[in-house]
């Protein structure tokens, strides 16, 4: 288990990226675009939305799980108590999409990572997702 | 880090992305397609060099699309590689875009 500290700023999406690949790479496994897109989507909206005044940290925990070789990923932030699952999926439709702004960060995160979940715990939100590895890239 | 770069094709315009389309490369995008759209009735997004795109950069796109659809001007995405495309088409995109 690694874990890295944050300014919860949206210019710190590069190190926690860079983090994370790492990670991956200590196993064998080559950068995860789907892991990828689920730290910028996880992580702006703690950056935009955890702290009140703008200040505050992010804690962000890699596990590698054996068997099948799963990474484990939790965000961790003291801000707002805020459940980010609890809101409905995303419509998608042609006609929503014409409608609205958010909500696809959350449908790309279901839809891309095998598990994932929430809890308020000790005074922080931690999203925690799931997502099996493979040695190769997709495309091999 | 993203690269974009606008040119001229027989007449139409060529917006080509090159590299990640991230929350911190979608504000200059956001500019950089408004600047192209106010001059433009025709533009190509071009994405052959395009690696990553998340929801910041998905909205520089559709907003890019309304502006143009507002003023009756096309505007058409071509040369999606296989990870970009799967974006597009788990989040809606691939209907809401015109590809060639």
């Amino acid at each position: 288990m690694s874990s890295i500290t944050v300014p919860a700023n949206e210019e710190a999406l590069d190190e926690i990226t860079e983090f994370i690949d790492g990670e991956l790479a200590k196993v064998g496994c080559p950068p995860n675009i789907q892991i990828q897109m689920t730290i910028e989507e996880v992580f702006v909206n703690i950056a935009n939305y955890a702290y009140e005044n703008g200040e505050g940290n992010a804690e962000i925990t890699c596990t590698i799980l054996d068997d099948p070789l799963t990474a484990e990923i939790s965000f961790k932030d003291s801000g707002v108590p805020f459940d980010p699952l609890a809101q409905a999926d995303a419509d998608i439709s042609e006609e929503a999409l014409e409608e609205r702004e958010g909500g696809l960060g959350i449908h790309m995160i279901r839809t891309y990572m095998d598990s994932v979940s929430y809890a308020y715990e000790n005074g922080q939100n931690v999203l925690t997702v799931r997502k099996r590895l493979r040695k190769e890239a997709d495309d091999a | 880090m993203l690269n974009i770069k606008t040119s001229e094709e027989n007449g139409r315009t060529v917006i080509a992305l090159e590299g990640r389309l991230d929350v911190n490369a979608a504000k200059e995008a956001d500019k950089q397609f408004m600047d192209a759209a106010e001059e433009a009735d025709d533009i190509i997004l071009d994405c052959a060099k395009l690696e990553y795109i998340a929801s910041a950069g998905l909205r520089a796109v559709k907003r890019l699309r309304q502006v143009m659809k507002e003023k009756d001007s096309k505007l058409t995405v071509r040369n999606v590689n296989k990870d970009v495309m799967d974006v597009f088409s788990v989040t809606g995109f691939t209907a809401l875009l015109k590809f060639e």
